[in-house]
């Protein structure tokens, strides 16, 4: 009965099913009335037999009053039954969905280098494969034990009624089976479950690579073969399951002889001709042994693959808790709207683990200026970036809008008022429309429109298949370049008064670098008060920013307009001299 | 049907042992049905109170017994081997045959079936010979036999127990039926949800910047929701079948009860009696196995639904590959000629390309963004094959060549790098897992990775992370370069491969690819023209040709496309906002 009790005691896994726990106690009483109606029919056959052999008057209406007793109990029982699975069905069919927003919206709320610690695999796994075995736990599994638990003990129960010593011995393969089989669960305890979990997910997240990353794979794998580290993952699953599969093979082929009903018609038979032999029960008492006795051997196999179904939701339900579980980035304290536009960073700290990326970086970002961020690569701009966005707390320091904390600020106004072209380009497999709108759902199409337009890709889009309805990634297909200026609308669209793209235009070339400058500057023509950070490495084109800063290793290194940097002769004019050299003569810029 | 296409998955050896596993549980449920159809003489007899004859019995009943145990044992144990065999095979075939796949083949769709049916899937398939097919084949031959042997007691009880085959075959053949017709679209909606759960968490940077972080996207919670109502189908669709399948079965039992309990009230004589109650004891065991045919049918219908998805990938056609390849060529010189291809036939990308490059001579390629530079590095690397024109390395036709011969000529770097998680040197190290510490130093040192390795606090074993995230944009494509210089192919293929590097760098890469000069076949993609500087020759790409072709000077003083490209990136006018002045635009030094 512990196995059941799971479901009710307050302990991890129930914390899940807790929606579901109302039908599922319903459903899990309902089927022990059904389990006991359902056996009707088969006591029915041992009360038939003693009529039938008696030969006294009115057995013909006797007999058939017990069929017919039979016909009801059995009709009422399967009534009930088909009731309990369609119940736990739906109910699961509504916690699954349930589980699975949960899980979106726990994640989303998880800190950003979550995601990049941990593999899309692992989000796969645990929103499809675990929530899968959830199902299998409350649509199946919970009736599926109560079901064969109670067969089971009414069955005992009747025989012991019927004789005690005979249904003694018919215990006896339940308990070679129960010695047998514990060897079979002892290895699926929660360790191995969880082993198992892990390394399919390993396999899931290598797919996900292979997949992706396919042209490097057909590039650089070894000749004819499947990339490398799904080899070794599937060779790895494969080790792991054989190891662990492989000596469970023979405890289960004898536990389940042990229950076999061949097994259990031999010893009953054996026993109750020896029996009635000795005198100790009459001959219809056999009866029951052989009808009922042996249909314990269906009840006892699904108890025990029910109990694997068990563990197996077990470990997902751990896996699932522990994402659940995952610390939230803190919501916003407050719900404030700055008035103010400047965006100031004090004294900003940040690393990644152990390692230091930024450094005490103080900035100030002013309406109506530009700033351009140049340096190495690796010097942390685009991480600067990131946590102008708020998508990362800088580890020291702050960084305010307007006079308050990012973190204050009411997270729907902040998206307003940022503008973001990630250095990644990242277009979803939705219409070509939907990605540009992807900040402003409700955007009209002539706005949408007007942000590609300036971001020089609407002449683009029309010639795609179905112009902005196409589906990037199905009937839309884009260059490196085309992708870019796609997320450079995105961005647009928001309309916002501050923007911030990082290496926006790497994949330009000069002709759409040319008109996508134009595009920004047509755009926030209107309204003067604009602030954008540009982080680029093409030199050329941030002459005109008013504050340049350079970034080395963490820290700012040099600030100021272009004239000043230059003749500075520092970080900036050796800059510029690379350029040069790379370019090997003084052309004309 | 289901077994032969078992078979087809599996080697020719395993294939063979699968008949002989087939065989073996054949023997084993007649076995099993003829020592349970035993049981009517022997409680026949017991009724009878002739305690010796059923006695007697009993030795056949023993002999019976051990022969299924036998016959059980081999019969189980030949499924689980065969279970490993497709765990051994099933994932590498598959990944085998998919990675010589076109790259046009990796839609979203074809992804998502690929991760599914290599995870859980595979699993599921499995499951069929280790778990599902010995207790089908026993709910069908063991009922069976007990009908045939229990015609030899008695015809109209075996007429009644046969009466309703035909019904329980009509359910099964319905239930079939309708599961098959709700289980693609729930396997569909289960792969794109797969997929749209891997592209929420990859996609978290953006969807939180644009402030769609709470539930992720709409496409993401519409895809949820499907899955959610597509299940709720298949529940719908299947269930009735399941509960009428056991209806039906429970049925016979009632009828052949009803059988037996008017034919016994007919009768008088005591021994017809006895053996008609006797024979109750097998109408049991006929029904219960009946019973479960459909919930193992739906197990199987489960797995074929994933055996059928196995079989559309395997069945994916790779490009043609020759029956005898060309020897690989000794030159290396890349020759296009009347090259046309498009990815959707009204929108040509290439149209009658004419290119040469030279052996051991590098090639500068410039093009607007979108205009095809990057489609003729992946024709170069026949992930498409062209639809017009011919593509030739060293004179031998692409499609003529081995893909691996093709594989190892070339080493190219893709617009969009991509890492595979794991360390930095296994990166690298993808292209010639075999290298020297001397060598990967060295390919470090051409494409200033070793710059990176000294700052990353685990060096050559820092993680990159999934597809690379951990690195910054420049360090990614560090790696990448590197990647391809080890790999040692003669022929380099680069798509703007440092666009995301600072000058420094830059310049300090094309150095060394300078260094390679004369020793590799080269194509560089690039909008940077300055990289362009020192290269043999350039080649102007427009509208799906070659405008332009010559040297760096040639091109200048040809005065065409090249030198408008030149002067776009000279005019515009960089990053500015429109109000403010433009400041002076001096070089420095
Ligand atoms: N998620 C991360 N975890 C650990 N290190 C990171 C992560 N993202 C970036 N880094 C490291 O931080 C440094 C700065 O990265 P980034 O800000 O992207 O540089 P860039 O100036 O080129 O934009 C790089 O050396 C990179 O390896
Ligand atoms: N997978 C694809 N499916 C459909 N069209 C594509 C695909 N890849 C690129 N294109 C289109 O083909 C043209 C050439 O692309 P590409 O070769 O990537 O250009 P680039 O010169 O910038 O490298 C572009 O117009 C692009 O939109
Ligand atoms: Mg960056
Ligand atoms: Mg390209």
């Amino acid at each position: 009965m512990s196995l059941l009790a799971d479901a009710f005691r307050p302990s991890r896994g129930s914390s899940l099913l807790r929606p579901v726990r109302a039908p599922l106690c319903l459903a899990i009483l309902v089927q022990v009335l059904s389990s006991a109606l359902i056996l009707s029919p088969l006591v029915g056959v041992t009360e038939l037999a003693r009529t039938l052999l008696a030969d006294e008057a009115g057995r013909s209406r006797h007999a058939w009053s017990i069929v017919a007793w039979s016909v009801g109990g059995l009709a009422a029982g399967l009534a009930l039954r088909g009731l309990v699975q369609l119940t736990t069905h739906l109910a699961d069919n509504a916690l699954s969905l349930h589980l699975r927003r949960r899980l979106a919206e726990r994640l989303s709320r998880a800190p950003i280098g979550w995601f990049t610690a941990n593999s899309s695999g692992r989000v796969r796994q645990a929103m499809q494969d675990d929530v899968a075995a959830i199902h299998h736990l409350v649509a199946h599994s919970y009736v599926d034990l109560t079901d064969a638990m109670a067969t089971t003990s009414f069955v005992y129960a009747y025989l012991a009624w019927v004789d005690w010593r005979m249904a003694l011995v018919a215990l006896v393969p339940v308990l070679v089976f129960a010695v047998l089989y514990a060897r079979v669960m002892a290895a699926c305890g929660e360790e191995q479950m969880a082993r198992y979990g892990r390394e399919l997910e390993r396999v899931s997240h290598a797919v996900v690579e292979f997949a992706q990353g396919i042209p490097v794979v057909k590039s650089y794998g070894r000749q004819g073969e499947a990339h490398a580290a799904y080899r070794r993952a599937v060779d790895d699953f494969r080790s792991f399951f054989r190891a662990w599969a492989r000596p469970l093979i023979e405890p289960e082929t004898l536990a389940s002889i042990a229950i076999a009903p061949v097994t259990l018609l031999l010893l009953v038979l054996g026993c109750g001709v020896a029996l009635t032999g000795l005198g100790w029960v009459e001959p219809w008492q056999v009866l029951p042994f052989a009808v009922i006795g042996l249909g314990i051997s269906v009840p006892i196999v699904t108890l025990s693959s029910g109990a694997q179904a068990l563990q197996t939701a077990r470990a997902a339900a751990a896996r699932l808790d522990a994402l659940l579980a995952l610390p939230v980035q803190p919501a916003p304290a407050g719900r404030q709207r700055p008035a103010g536009r400047e965006l100031v960073l004090e004294h900003v700290c940040f690393s990644f683990g152990e390692r230091e990326i930024l450094k005490d970086v103080s900035l100030r970002l002013s309406p109506g200026t530009v700033t351009a961020l140049v340096g190495p690569s690796g010097s942390g701009k685009s991480t600067l970036a990131k946590l102008l966005l708020g998508l990362d707390r800088p580890s020291g320091g702050r960084i305010t809008l307007g006079g308050v904390d990012l973190q204050d600020i009411e997270t729907d106004y902040f998206h307003g008022q940022i503008g973001f072209v990630p250095q990644e380009v990242r277009l979803l497999r939705t219409s070509i429309r939907d990605n540009i709108a992807l900040g402003r759902p409700d955007a009209s199409d002539a706005e949408v429109e007007a942000a590609a337009v300036a971001a020089d890709i609407h002449r683009r889009i029309l010639k795609l298949p179905r112009g902005y309805q196409s589906v990037y990634g199905e009937d839309a297909g884009l260059s490196g370049g085309e992708a870019q200026r796609l997320s450079i609308a995105r961005a647009l669209l928001l309309d916002p008064p501050i923007l911030v793209l990082d290496e926006a235009t790497a994949q330009a070339d000069a002709e759409a670098e040319a008109a996508i400058q134009d595009g920004v500057r047509a755009l926030i023509a209107d309204s003067p008060h604009r602030t954008v950070l540009i982080i680029t490495h093409r030199l050329g084109a941030i002459k005109g920013a008013d504050t340049i800063v350079v970034l080395a290793d963490g820290a700012i290194v040099e600030a100021g307009a272009h004239e000043a940097l230059t003749r500075r002769d520092g970080a900036y004019a050796r800059m510029w001299r690379a350029l040069d050299t790379s370019t090997g003569s003084t052309a004309a810029a | 049907m289901i077994l032969s296409r078992l078979s087809r998955l599996l080697s020719a050896n395993d294939g063979a042992r699968l008949t002989g596993y087939v065989r073996w549980s054949l023997a084993y449920c007649i076995a099993q049905g003829v020592t349970l159809a035993l049981a009517a003489p022997i409680v026949g007899a017991l009724l009878e109170g002739e305690t010796a004859r059923a006695a007697a019995w009993l030795v056949p009943l023993l002999i019976g017994t051990t022969v299924t145990w036998q016959l059980q044992y081999t019969s189980v144990r030949g499924g689980f081997e065969i279970a490993l065999a497709l765990l051994d095979t099933l994932r590498h075939r598959i990944g085998e045959h998919v990675v010589a796949l076109p790259l046009g083949w990796f839609t979203p769709a074809n992804v998502g079936r690929l991760s599914v049916t290599l995870g859980q899937g595979v699993m599921d398939i499995l499951g069929l010979p280790a778990h599902q097919l010995t207790p089908l084949m026993r709910a069908v031959v063991t009922p069976a036999v007990l009908i045939v042997t229990l015609a030899l007691y008695d015809g109209h009880m075996a007429l009644a127990a046969a009466i309703v085959t035909p019904a329980l075959a009509a359910t099964y053949w319905w239930a079939g039926r309708l599961g098959r017709s709700v289980d693609s679209s729930a396997h569909a909606a289960t792969a794109e949800a797969g997929e749209r759960m891997v592209e929420f968490a990859q996609s978290q940077l953006i969807l939180r910047a644009f402030g769609c972080g709470d539930h992720g996207h709409a496409a993401f919670d519409r895809a949820l929701v499907t899955q959610n109502r597509a299940k709720r189908r298949q529940l719908w669709v299947v269930l009735p079948p399941l509960l009428a399948n056991s209806w039906v079965a429970q049925l016979s039992f009632l009828s052949l009860m009803a059988c037996a309990t008017a034919l016994a009230l007919e009768d008088s004589e005591p021994h017809r009696i006895a053996m008609l109650v006797a024979m109750l004891v097998l109408v049991n065991r006929i029904v219960e196995p009946l019973t479960e045919v459909a919930i193992y049918s739906a197990g199987i219908r489960m797995a074929s639904a994933h055996i059928d998805a196995v079989e559309t990938i395997l069945a994916a056609r790779a490009l043609p590959v020759p029956t005898v390849p060309a020897p690989p060529p000794t030159r290396c010189d890349i020759a296009f000629h009347k090259v046309s291809f498009a990815y959707s036939p009204d929108l040509p990308v290439l149209d009658g390309l004419d290119l040469t490059l030279p052996a051991c001579t590098t090639t500068g390629l410039v093009g607007a963004s979108g205009a095809g530079k990057s489609t003729i590095l992946r024709l170069i690397a026949r992930f498409w094959d062209p639809d017009e024109g011919s593509i030739q390395i060293g004179g031998v036709e692409l499609h003529r060549l081995d893909r691996a011969d093709l594989m190892s000529l070339i080493a190219p770097v893709f617009q969009e790098t991509y890492l595979f998680s794991g360390t930095l040197r296994d990166n690298v190290l993808l292209g010639r897992p075999d290298a020297s510490e001397a060598e990967l130093r060295e390919a470090a040192g051409l494409s200033r990775l070793d710059d990176v390795v000294v700052r990353l606090p685990a060096g050559w074993d820092s993680p990159v992370g999934e597809g690379g995230t951990l690195l910054s944009g420049g360090e990614r494509q560090r790696v990448a370069v590197a990647r391809a210089l080890l790999k040692g192919a003669p022929i380099l293929l680069f798509d703007e491969a440092t666009g995301a590097l600072d000058p420094e760098s830059q310049a300090a890469v094309a150095d060394g690819l300078r260094r390679l000069h004369g020793r590799a076949t080269m194509l560089v993609i690039s909008h940077q023209l300055e990289t362009l500087s020192h290269v043999d020759r350039i080649a102007v790409l427009d509208r799906g040709r070659v405008v332009e072709e010559g040297t760096h000077d040639e091109l200048v003083a040809l005065g065409g496309r090249y030198v408008e490209f030149r002067n776009a990136r000279a005019a515009a006018e960089g990053w500015s906002l429109p109000t403010r002045r433009e400041p002076a635009r001096n070089r420095p030094g």
